[in-house]
């Protein structure tokens, strides 16, 4: 028996058997066969009635929207990991605080967005995802370049560290925003795998792998979204996160490219990307990448549940629960158009 | 020369082929406006609810990347359409021929800059003098007292590190740009105008998102090919009832 099946559950039993019991909850596919014969989004709010999710609804006024729904899907999953957050100790406190950081990350530029557009901060702040709070959000508005943003309101945070590579004197504007996003979230995510590698054992296995996942797929999304538009290749390569498996030598070709053949090209070189990529298609009836994408995470993450004595089961089921909140919202949204050519296009999780 | 009856039955046939078109059309729009909607549900389904949403749609005023414009000349093919209420009113046999308007759509060319986007161009070189608001120099020292306040709320520690030190120069003179609550830090920025709302949602936008963009924009053109088969149509009955009453 390893060392750490020893001495982990003295800490982290009861929150890892807390988890696993909340992944029993998650939909089966028996649950998404009724919910893609709803009619109306109160059939849908009717038939999660049966599920894990209960009454969580009830409240809402009607005509429910898919906003309301994606509001309280995420209401239900804050109560849950700020649950598991309040009763943790290390370094699974600090491991939970580093999922954090990327909701962080997408609350900071929502806010820098919304601000940049002009509208009022007390207006944007309730849209920011709740697990990504922080004392010092409401003064974005204050920030007028990255180095304001950094003296004004990241110095404090735990973001602080992430922003250094991408600290300049210039206005925000669209293309800056964009690059503040991805520099942070490399930065974060390089820390996070360092993180990860140094607890060892079965979390390093784990966590390393879906983390190099997570890079090579940012840098093969970033690649493809940044044809057609302004960013140049220089900008480009400084976007890629280090920590997968296409670091360096993917990355490199990956930086030279200039269509989707050639990414293709690049990806034929690594023999899990490969499949992906001939797997999915534009055409109709095809799946598109992104979807092979999640498709691969949510094996990853499944992958994850089948070792013990690791951190690696809180990753995943968080992982696994916006997945499932991504499904229920893609199918109230073909519910509320009355398009449901596509309406079972969502990605079955058990 | 046609009979009247002859006359009678081609203005029929040629409604009867507008109405095709017209419903082709509308076909053809409803079609678009769903895969547009569709594809902007899938780029939210990528990206989040969040980023795709009312939220990330500039307050300000956007400039259309496309105008409606009429056009009126002599070369206009088709009548007024304005019905008279009764056929034998002599002001409907002298009438002179009036040109109906008809849409088309014209893409506008290039952004222009206002006034306030160019100040803020040159004063870029020189950080320590930049203003948000160049408009008003009276809101610039109404600015420093809000600075002073805002920043007294906020914790600033001094830090070891280079890059702080250099912040820290920075936040001296950024203490007297900070601008008052009313205004947007963005708003020197968001006057330039952008013509393609694309960018609203980042740069780096999947593909749906884009295919959902040139979706409403065939959108656009059906329905002013709609709008101008309608008022054909309008026309043709006009002269189609005005034949009839002449054959009584």
């Amino acid at each position: 028996m390893m060392p750490e099946g020893l001495t982990f559950n003295i800490n982290h039993g009861y929150l890892e058997g807390l988890l696993r019991g909340f992944k029993g909850g998650i939909l089966k596919q028996a649950d998404y066969l009724n919910l893609i014969q709803c009619e109306t989004l109160d059939d849908l709010k009717l038939h999660l009635q049966s599920t894990d999710y209960g009454n969580f609804l009830a409240n809402e006024p009607s005509p429910l929207t898919v906003s309301v729904i994606d509001d309280k899907l995420r209401e239900k999953l804050v109560i849950e990991v700020e649950h598991m957050r309040n009763h943790a100790l290390e370094p699974l406190s600090t491991f939970l605080d580093y999922i954090k950081y990327s909701y962080m990350i997408d609350n900071v530029i929502l806010l820098i967005t919304g601000t940049l557009h002009g509208r009022p901060i007390h207006e944007l702040l309730p849209k920011c995802h709740p697990l990504g709070t922080f004392d010092q959000l409401a003064a974005i508005n204050l920030a007028n370049t990255s180095i304001m943003l950094y003296n004004a309101v990241l110095v404090d945070t735990p973001l602080a560290p992430y922003i250094k590579d991408c600290i300049s004197a210039e206005d925000l504007d669209e293309m800056n925003v964009e690059i503040i996003r991805n520099t942070l979230y490399k930065s974060y995510l390089e820390d996070f795998y360092n993180f990860c590698k140094k607890q060892g054992g079965a979390t390093a296995d784990v966590m390393c792998e879906a983390l190099a996942f997570d890079a090579d797929r940012r840098a093969f999304i970033i690649t493809i979204n940044s044809f057609g538009t302004e960013l140049s290749k220089e900008d480009r390569m400084k976007l890629y996160p280090r920590c997968g498996n296409l670091y360096p030598t993917g990355l490199n070709m990956l930086g030279e490219c200039d269509d989707f053949e050639q990414v293709k090209v690049v990806a034929d070189y690594y023999p899990q990307y490969k499949e992906l990529f001939d797997n999915s298609g534009i055409n109709p009836g095809d799946k598109t990448l992104e979807d092979k994408f999640f498709e691969h995470e949510v094996k990853l993450m499944k992958k994850s549940f089948m070792q013990q004595f690791q951190f690696g089961v809180f990753y995943a089921y968080i992982r696994l629960k916006e997945q499932e909140n991504r499904n229920i919202l893609w199918i109230g949204e073909c519910v509320a158009q009355r398009h449901r050519a596509k309406i079972d296009s969502y990605i079955p999780i058990f | 020369m046609l009979s009247p009856s002859e006359q009678l039955d081609s203005k029929v046939l040629e409604i009867f082929d507008v109405l095709e078109q017209l419903y082709e059309a509308q076909d053809a729009l409803e079609k678009l406006m769903k895969d547009g909607f569709f594809n902007m549900s899938r780029a939210r389904y990528n990206l989040g609810v969040k980023r795709v949403s009312a939220d990330q749609i500039l307050e300000a005023e956007l400039l259309a990347s496309q105008t409606v414009v009429l056009s009126e000349g002599d070369d206009c093919e088709y009548r007024n359409c304005v019905e008279k209420t009764s056929p034998t009113d002599h002001e409907a046999q002298t009438e002179s021929v009036q040109t109906i308007p008809l849409f088309s759509l014209h893409k506008v060319s290039a952004p222009v800059e206002t006034k306030a986007a160019k100040t803020v161009t040159t004063n870029k070189q020189d950080f320590s003098l930049r203003r948000r608001n160049v408009k008003d120099k009276d809101s610039v020292e109404n600015c420093e007292d809000d600075a002073s306040e805002a920043l007294n709320k906020l914790k600033l520690t001094e830090k070891g590190e280079g890059s702080a030190s250099t912040g820290q120069s920075d936040r001296t003179s950024t203490c007297d740009q900070v601008p008052d609550d009313g205004d947007a830090p963005g708003k020197a920025v968001k006057s330039k105008r952008q013509l393609n709302p694309l960018t609203l949602f980042g740069i780096l936008v999947p593909q749906e998102l884009r295919t959902s963009q040139k979706r409403f924009e065939e959108a656009v053109a059906f329905a002013v090919q709609i709008s101008n088969l309608k008022h054909k149509l309008c026309h043709l009955q006009a002269q189609y009832k005005k034949l009839k009453s002449s054959m009584i």
